[in-house]
């Protein structure tokens, strides 16, 4: 159904970002939040009066903006597109957004540049709407490359500290790598179907040439495992932590790190054309699970452990695209943006209490300080635990059944392994930062006040109840809701089964917590052990991530800059240029025999020229 | 008429400050920004009747010369020449705006400025070989004083080897011309008309390619006829890297569209693997030389080694999808071929076109706006500049983003689409120039994490950019924008000229 919506969606966040921008040194802090706020929130209520004209017409919504190209066999035409995958994106966004949004303007208010603080995060959601909301893969990519920008710009926010300078250039780094990826996929793509618009691209796969279909979806995973943090282009996530607290919330909720999620379900035409590659993303998918949840268990700052653990569920949301359970992975997409802004912020209000501090060694005690922020993070980690009857648990559920369904015994074995260490290294963490006695004394913080305190108790409810709308065998919004998107293209969504499979993820929970109850609870032995600073290698690595970042940084990259400085300091001045001005000398030794019948620079040289040039004219003209 | 206006009014202007009083230095800036602006306005004001739908030439105005030999004083636009035109007219405009503040020799700056405004535009109108030549050549006399005057502290070194090394180049290019003219037999010097009727065997197409060939693959510059360049942008005052960027490279590879290809398609075919080779070449190695400078207008410089690459590809990838066609019996594909060819020309286009904005605003910020306050160009010595001077910071941040190729900004579009059109001809060397990107990235984030953030010096403090700094950036911001946003508004001019191209390449 054509409509004239859905711009707004993006018109209101890119209108904040600019009067916020122009106005920043002009506005009141109060004022900023205000209309960085208002600006998301407006965006929000048309995501929901679209999704009510969706449920209305019972079509796609779509609106046509203008032919971004045109010229002799291509054309590009510029449109959004309001289907069930894209408002359920966008009413993330935007609603989690807004919430983000409503919290930073407490959060940062005393910061000097708020101003400049919104104007970001408006741009932020702006690119990201976009990206969700484009009709085709140039519309993407431009949202997608926006979306690293205002990465970039957020996680480099405060950017006269050296650390947040290199982990905001990282991030874009690898961010590029992925685009690199995307941009030779639409290559491919334009050969194989003329055209980038999702409708021909999406009709034409599964009648395309094989070998071009599977380099297609092997490409945009590229691109997706470096916007979702997933194996091997993982290592700029846990230092984007750099960026301020609410930065963190959206990027790990709403924007930006889901987005590869999205790419795959957008795109699954070409996965459903394409067994490699689809094998290729659930792979990619259940080793990230695993090794970000592995790599959680040993992290001592509290946002790298949720950091590690954002990597972790989008594992999860990218095994459940891989298996073609595509409502099973966008649930999760959505009960995940509510349970993990709701710690993120959490944690913000603990680090904001304790004056900036964020390792987890040094906290303790703080449930009694901070009753609302103890009670709203508990809830926040049996929902990413995965107990009933959080969200996490039956989105995390579905998933899992989905893949034992479709036969992929290895897969559901790592993703109940998963559940076992996410249970753990949450109650871990969550027993470190709220139980027992606190280990340093960090004078009084203030508690936070109700602009922070609002969006976080709403994410609490959420991330209580989301997990309702798809109890199994009672109610079943998200695939019902989204399952249209897929048999557009004549796609029957597989669901997994309910019954042991669901005793066995509980029971590896349960363990898991119950391991770290037992270490980290109030007497556990593990408190003091982690003090002791020592650890084995094995303990150094998980620490580290497998030193996977350091073998980036000092591998590859100094491998490229070490070829650059050969090029540029040693090529460069010496042969090439050297070889140029050996020439140069060559002929001004000749021309000085010249040079004394002829006085000036320039006319000597002219004069050898030009009898160069009549020697090549000879040449020329006999053959 | 317009075009002989707008081509000879900047050196009519410059005739005319002759006659100004040297003292009032005033006067001079003036009446040489008064004079580009008029011209440009003319430029301009071409905009409505030109006729986009029309590949052919327009504006055209021919008259005999030296009709013994058949010379004539031909000039004309199409959808190639046109946009240059618009380019020149307002970097020129901007250079000079970037120039105010020239602290000698006034006069003689503002009056070579002028005439190298109607050595560039007549380079883009002119349809003879004589006057095309001629027009080329007074390029390098304004740049040659430009940079050996009020150049830097190499100004002499780099000012002889920029006019030594091109003049090889069109030395050999003149060769080419006569050959080509005696060669045609057609007793015309005309472009158009020898491009149109001669008839070249394949032999001397391949000579003659190779003799353009050399004499604009120096000014692009492709490697490895390089070195000059970061001499002389280096050397060379603001006002002139602006212009050398922004518009004397493109002079290069203007040549290739307007003569060498259209000329000698068998001479491109012949030669078009050996250039997309040394376009993947400048692509990479120029990205990598830039990455190692310290020096940041030298890592500027060598990223337009980098960013010309794309566009000699896209031109060897007309070439490249004209050799698949042949042989094939199938229309549809041979269409979707000569599709392919279209889609590189064009993005080489663009790429020149977004170049030619994107390099001059870095040029401005690197040699003017930061070099006025921090008086360095050294990465190492500067830093913070994001909390010192916010606005101009941001303002170098757009640039280095747009110069990254930043989907939604210029520079992505050319590259894009000479990604799409090059691939299916030259597989392997595409995806190479593709991976140059993350290097592309790397060092323009390396370069913004040292320039514009960490502390930096504590005791520096500048003010933040000024009205003049913005009236210079602000127009380039936005064409920027708007070219990377709504690529249609420039293709569709680009495009019926660049498929007419592409089917004369293809014989049809």
């Amino acid at each position: 159904m054509e409509t004239t919506a859905l711009v707004w969606i993006l018109l209101f966040p890119l209108t904040g970002a600019a009067v916020l921008a122009l106005g920043r040194n002009h506005l009141s802090p109060r004022l900023i939040g205000a209309l960085g706020s208002l600006a998301v929130g407006a965006s929000f209520a048309v995501a929901l009066s679209a999704l009510g004209a969706y449920r209305q017409a019972g079509a796609p919504l779509v609106q046509a903006l203008f032919t971004w190209a045109k010229g002799s066999g291509f054309q590009v035409d510029f449109g959004l597109l309001g289907d069930p995958i894209s408002l359920w994106w966008l009413l993330v966004v935007t609603g989690v957004g807004f919430l983000i949004h409503v919290y930073a303007s407490e959060y940062m208010a005393e910061d000097p540049d708020v101003g400049r603080f919104f104007a970001k995060l408006n741009y932020f959601v702006f690119a990201m709407s976009l990206l969700v909301l484009a009709d085709n893969f140039v519309g993407l990519l431009i949202g997608w490359a926006n979306v690293g920008l205002a990465s970039y710009l957020l996680i480099g926010f405060w950017n006269y500290k050296p650390e947040a300078a290199a982990a905001a250039k990282k991030a874009f780094l690898l961010n590029v790598i992925g685009e690199v990826g995307i941009i030779l996929a639409l290559v491919l793509m334009f050969m194989e179907f003329r055209s980038l618009a999702f409708a021909d691209v999406f009709a034409g796969a599964a009648q395309a040439d094989a070998g071009i279909v599977t380099a297609v979806g092997l490409l945009l995973l590229v691109g997706a495992t470096a916007k979702s943090a997933q194996l091997p282009l993982f290592t700029w996530l846990p230092d984007a932590m750099q960026g301020p607290t609410p930065v963190s919330a959206l990027m790990h909720a709403a924007t930006m790190v889901t987005a590869g999620v999205y790419l795959m379900a957008r795109a699954f035409p070409i996965y459903q054309a394409s067994s490699a590659a689809l094998a290729a993303v659930a792979w990619v998918g259940g080793l990230t699970a695993l090794v970000g949840a592995v790599v959680a268990t040993r992290q001592v700052d509290i946002k790298r452990v949720l950091a590690y653990s954002t990597m972790s569920q989008l594992g999860y949301m990218m095994l459940g695209a891989g298996v073609g359970a595509y409502t099973a992975s966008l649930f999760h997409f959505f009960t995940h943006a509510f349970f993990k802004a709701l710690l993120f912020l959490g944690a913000g209000m603990v680090a904001h209490y304790l004056h900036g501090e964020q390792d987890i060694r040094r906290m303790g005690g703080l449930g009694k300080r901070l009753p609302f922020a103890y009670w709203t993070f508990l809830i926040g980690v049996l929902a990413i635990a995965g107990a009933p009857p959080f969200a996490g648990f039956f989105s995390k559920d579905e998933i899992l059944g989905a893949v034992l369904a479709q036969g992929h015994v290895a897969l559901w074995l790592i993703g109940v392994l998963v559940a076992g260490l996410t249970a753990y290294y949450m109650v871990r963490l969550f027993a470190l930062v709220f139980a027992g006695e606190p280990a340093e004394e960090h004078g009084e913080g203030h508690e936070s006040g109700l602009a922070m305190k609002l969006p976080v108790a709403i994410l609490a409810l959420l991330s209580t109840v989301s997990g309702l709308i798809a109890i199994p065998g009672v109610t079943a919004v998200p695939a019902q809701f989204l399952e249209p998107a897929f048999l557009a293209y004549g796609y029957h969504v597989p669901h997994g089964g309910i019954g042991w499979p669901v005793a066995v993820v509980l029971a590896a929970a349960a363990a898991g917590a119950l391991l770290a109850v037992r270490a980290f609870g109030p007497r556990g032995a593990g408190r003091q052990e982690l003090l002791a600073t020592a650890g084995s290698p094995l303990r150094g690595a998980l620490a580290n991530a497998f030193y996977i970042d350091d073998v980036y940084q000092k591998g590859i990259g100094g491998l490229v800059v070490g070829t650059s400085y050969v090029v540029g300091n040693g090529l460069e001045p010496h042969v090439i240029d050297g070889l140029v001005n050996g020439v140069a000398g060559g002929v001004r030794r000749i021309a000085q025999g010249l040079g004394r019948l002829h006085g000036g620079y320039v006319r000597r040289y002219t004069l050898v020229l030009f009898a160069g040039v009549a020697v090549f004219m000879i040449y020329f003209l006999l053959i | 008429m317009t075009l002989t206006f707008i081509v000879f009014l900047p050196l009519l202007g410059a005739l005319v400050s002759l006659f100004l009083p040297k003292e009032n230095h005033d006067i001079h800036r003036k009446w040489a920004l008064i004079v580009s602006l008029v011209a440009l306005a003319v430029v301009l004001g071409m905009w409505g009747p030109f006729d986009a739908g029309n590949p052919g030439i327009q504006f055209e105005q021919r008259a005999n010369w030296i009709p013994s030999i058949g010379v004539s004083y031909h000039v004309g636009v199409d959808g190639i020449s046109y946009p240059m035109l618009i380019i020149t007219g307002l970097v020129s405009v901007l250079a000079i705006l970037a120039s105010w503040n020239i602290d000698h020799r006034q006069k003689e700056f503002f009056a070579w400025m002028l005439v190298l405004q109607t050595a560039m535009y007549g380079v883009f109108v002119a349809l003879d070989y004589i006057l095309f030549f001629l027009f080329w050549e007074l390029l390098l006399v304004p740049m040659y004083f430009i940079i050996g005057i009020w150049g830097g502290p190499k100004r002499e070194y780099a000012a002889i080897k920029f006019f030594i090394y091109t003049l090889v180049g069109s030395a050999i290019m003149l060769v080419g011309i006569l050959a080509t003219y005696l060669k045609a037999g057609l007793g015309t010097f005309d472009i158009v008309t020898i491009a149109q009727q001669a008839n070249f065997d394949p032999r001397f197409q391949f000579w003659a390619f190779l003799a353009f060939f050399i004499g604009f693959a120096v000014k692009v510059p492709m490697w490895p006829f390089h070195t000059w360049l970061p001499d002389a942008h280096v050397e060379a005052p603001t006002g002139g890297s602006m212009l050398l960027a922004g518009i004397l490279l493109k002079t290069g590879t203007y040549g290739f569209f307007r003569i060498a290809f259209p000329t000698f398609p068998e001479g491109a075919d012949a030669f078009k693997w050996l250039m997309a080779l040394l376009s993947v070449i400048s692509i990479i190695y120029g990205a990598l030389a830039a990455m190692a400078q310290r020096d940041l207008k030298k890592m500027v410089a060598y990223s337009s080694v980098s960013h010309m690459g794309f566009v000699t590809l896209g031109l060897a990838a007309a070439a490249g999808a004209v050799a698949q066609a042949k042989g094939v019996g199938d229309a549809t594909v041979i269409g979707q071929l000569l599709a392919n060819g279209s889609m590189a020309l064009n993005g080489a286009m663009y790429v020149m076109i977004s170049h030619g904005l994107i390099s001059p605003l870095l040029f401005f910020l690197v040699g003017s706006v930061l070099y006025d306050r921090a008086h360095t160009r050294m990465m190492d010595e500067m830093g913070g500049y994001f909390s010192k001077i916010p606005v101009a910071g941001t303002i170098l941040a757009f640039a280095a983003f747009a110069n990254l190729g930043l989907p939604g900004l210029s520079g992505f579009v050319g590259e894009f689409f000479t990604f799409v059109g090059s691939f299916p001809a030259f597989r392997t060397l595409v995806i190479i120039a593709a991976l140059g990107l993350a290097v592309t990235a790397g060092y323009h984030l390396w370069m913004m994490q040292r320039v514009l953030m960490g502390e930096g010096k504590k005791e520096e403090s500048f003010p933040d950019i000024n009205g003049r700094e913005l009236a210079v950036s602000v127009p380039l911001m936005v064409l920027i924008v708007l070219l990377g946003v709504y690529p249609a508004l420039a293709l569709s001019i680009l495009d019926p000229a660049v498929s007419q191209l592409m089917l004369k390449l293809g014989g049809m």
